[in-house]
């Protein structure tokens, strides 16, 4: 083949454009770790790689939501704990206010820190969680419960998606914990001992332990409720985490640059590049221009 | 044979070595011209009367040019410029789709079903429903930009493919006019070689922006067809202009005079045109229609679900998302519904009037139409949707790119050929420089030789 001295100087830009191209591609690989820096790099890996930072992106979602649920179903298992409380000392003071031997102006002072018992089980049957009023069913914006102990929220179960395909319901249900619909009225049970202190009635006031006992039962019931429901959320937030690990090391599989051997193919692009450099100042003098 | 006529020959030698010395001068200061072939001198020995006289003679310049090969070079030229723009076009489509920097269309839809997982947490919370609003918007917005830069691409290849056709037009003219020139210099018998290299390099102008075949006709002159329609013969002309069909797609029209054009779009295969036409009628149109449908197919979900819920108000029936009343348009059309806009609690959290306002059953359906498959006819989530046209532009980037590669390597290998026979070698001048030198040299010495034994012929019979 005739060689002119265009196709000479074509020829060696050729070569180095394409080497330099080339060279540009893996710097970038190795400058950003990352094997796909544009979907034609590998479409089907930048396709998987949208999938997996959307999974990974719900699974964020996951923890938060577990994160909020857990935390309002910590709350609701200690306030339950507190109410329960409650009912061994009311039981106290209804052993003292069944003792035939005591005046009705000491069963009156027992009638009045049973009043104390009560309201204090209002305020915790009103706490206030991450969503406003823990036990108020949906109705999360005003008091469920009055001074009297009407219920006034509703059984509606709030749930959550605390996983893929994995809802559970995260609210402890207020009306079942403390009112009649549980079996037992809980300040129903207070205000019947209340009401016997004050009649003087050792009598009724000794009838009052069962309803008591029930409330006791019914509060702790309610309580080991919310502590399962803790569990139930740790359980799904280690999945959520051991999800989340299997897909950001799927992701770094995907996605990765191999840092080593992107760097070393980076120094055979630069050394191919220095040996095409030196072809080409050899080919270029390669004239017999100065020589006649 | 006189000594006289000796003289003559060597006269013819000298003219005819300095012509060659002409010529190579020639090549070598065009070596680096653009669409210069070498010029190689034509010498003839001359015949006079009966007798050989042994003379030389110039008959002429040959171009150094192999039609076949220069065919061939155009078909490379056109076939290269078509996929090289196609991938140019892409490359910008590619940029739309790329989430390598986290800024796509992915993270917006991956944040508002975040957000709506957020409102199921704490629907009653406003901070939760404006997230919502403004996740929501930004989907939106990113679905508009998105559909918008692919539309204003599309108006803007619109736009190029016109310029190409005017250039295409004026190519014509120039060849016409080439085709005048060649055939007057021609028939004067004097040299056309300049000519037809201007009509070499127009010829690869033109090759650039549409697909060319050439023949030289009956008469001497040259044919010139693109997108197999004659767009030259003689000094005739085709006028090429660009219109729009029904469906919106690029169409090529040729015409003679003022005689209503026929369309020649299907044949259009290379140049710039066939690369515009491609990329805008096929990939950009393709792409653009999968994200209306996804765009379409996810609003309407998201509404239908969204109505089926109640605001913080009370309200049901209300939907999140305005949209077109077909897939075609959707992503440019969508944005947030009025009656949502700039009101976080017509945002519809729950499945009933009697929930409110802690009621969250809604905005968990709202959230699980993250992972339900409602695009792509009931095949694929949204995000997964997604991925696809991310896979399916990928695809179609790295094809043209490989397009590229195949192409440019199958002109480089052309031009080599057409370089290597065309081409102007300055070892080869050197020589040739050398070598019509001596000649040249050769030729004084044959004069003074002559000159001398004349001498000596008039010295002896003067004494």
């Amino acid at each position: 083949m005739r060689v002119t001295d265009n196709l000479r100087f074509f020829n060696v830009q050729r070569n180095l454009s394409s080497l330099s191209s080339r060279q540009a591609q893996v710097a970038q690989q190795a400058a950003t770790g990352m094997r796909i820096n544009a979907p034609s790099d590998d479409a089907t890996g930048a396709s998987e790689l949208v999938r997996i930072d959307s999974s990974l992106q719900r699974m964020d979602s996951y923890k938060r939501s577990i994160g909020t649920a857990r935390d309002d179903a910590s709350l609701a298992e200690a306030t339950l704990g507190a109410a329960s409380g409650l009912f061994d000392r009311a039981r106290e003071l209804a052993l003292q206010g069944s003792n035939g031997t005591l005046s009705a102006n000491e069963r009156s002072m027992l009638a009045g820190e049973i009043k104390s018992l009560r309201e204090q089980l209002t305020d915790l049957a009103n706490t206030r969680g991450s969503r406003g009023y823990l036990f108020a069913g949906s109705q999360t914006d005003s008091a469920p419960f009055d001074v009297s102990g009407t219920f006034s929220g509703d059984q509606a179960a709030q749930r959550i998606e605390a996983g893929p395909g994995l809802t559970v319901q995260v609210n402890s249900d207020g009306a079942t914990a403390f009112t009649s619909v549980g079996g037992q009225d809980t300040f129903g049970a207070l205000s019947n001992l209340e009401a016997a202190l004050l009649a003087n009635d050792p009598a009724a006031t000794a009838a009052s332990l069962g309803a008591l006992d029930r409330s006791k039962q019914q509060l702790t019931g309610a309580r080991a409720g919310a502590g399962l429901l803790i569990n139930r959320l740790d359980t799904a937030d280690a999945a959520v985490d051991t999800g989340k690990l299997s897909l950001t090391e799927h992701r770094s599989h995907v996605g990765d640059a191999d840092a080593f051997e992107a760097y070393s193919q980076l120094m055979s692009l630069s050394s191919s590049i220095e040996q095409a450099i030196a072809v080409a100042k050899n080919t270029l003098n390669l004239s017999s221009v100065s020589r006649f | 044979m006189s000594l006289n006529s000796l003289m003559y020959t060597a006269r013819d030698a000298m003219s005819a070595q300095s012509y060659g010395l002409n010529v190579t001068g020639q090549n070598i200061s065009n070596a680096n011209t653009a669409g210069y072939v070498r010029r190689d001198p034509i010498l003839v020995t001359r015949a006079l009367g009966t007798m050989d006289y042994g003379g030389v003679q110039v008959e002429g310049l040959r171009r150094a040019a192999d039609q076949f090969t220069e065919r061939r070079y155009l078909e490379a030229v056109g076939l290269s410029s078509a996929a090289s723009e196609h991938d140019n076009q892409l490359s910008r489509l590619e940029s739309l789709f790329n989430d390598g920097a986290g800024s796509g269309l992915g993270t917006a839809f991956d944040q508002l079903f975040g957000a709506f997982s957020d409102l199921t947490s704490n629907p009653a919370d406003p901070a939760a429903r404006m997230a919502v609003l403004s996740r929501a918007e930004d989907l939106a917005a990113r679905f508009r930009s998105t559909g918008d830069a692919i539309a204003t691409q599309r108006s803007e290849l619109l736009s190029s493919a016109k310029d190409s056709t005017d250039q295409i037009n004026q190519l014509a003219d120039k060849l016409a006019e080439l085709n005048r020139k060649i055939s007057v210099a021609k028939g004067a018998g004097s040299d056309a070689a300049d000519l037809e290299d201007q009509q070499a390099q127009a010829l690869n102008k033109l090759s650039e922006l549409i697909d060319v075949h050439t023949f030289p006709d009956s008469k001497g002159g040259l044919v010139v067809q693109v997108a197999g329609t004659t767009l030259v013969e003689g000094a005739e002309v085709q006028k090429l202009s660009i219109d729009v069909d029904p469906s919106g797609n690029i169409q090529l029209l040729a015409a003679r005079g003022n005689a209503p054009g026929s369309d020649i779009t299907r044949h259009l295969s290379g140049g710039k045109l066939a690369g515009i036409r491609d990329a805008r009628d096929v990939d950009l149109a393709e792409v653009q229609n999968r994200l209306d449908e996804l765009a379409f197919d996810f609003a309407t979900a998201v509404n239908t679900q969204h109505a089926a819920g109640f605001g913080k108000d009370g309200v049901s029936g209300r939907s999140l998302f305005s949209v077109s009343a077909t897939a075609a348009g959707a992503a440019r059309s969508l944005s947030l519904d009025p009656a949502v806009q700039g009101n976080p609690d017509a945002i519809a959290a729950a499945s009933s009037a009697a929930t409110l306002p802690g009621g969250s059953g809604n905005s968990l359906l709202l959230q699980g139409l993250g992972t339900s498959l409602l695009a792509s006819g009931g095949t694929r989530s949204p995000s997964e949707a997604y991925s696809d046209l991310v896979g399916d532009v990928g695809t179609r980037r790295a094809a043209s790119q490989s397009d590229v590669g195949v192409r440019a390597a199958m002109q480089d290998q052309v031009y080599a050929m057409k370089e290597s026979a065309s081409g102007v070698s300055l070892d080869e001048e050197m020589v040739n420089l050398t070598r019509y030198q001596r000649a040249y040299e050769a030729a004084t010495k044959v004069i003074s030789t002559v000159d001398q034994m004349l001498e000596e012929l008039i010295g002896r019979l003067g004494r």
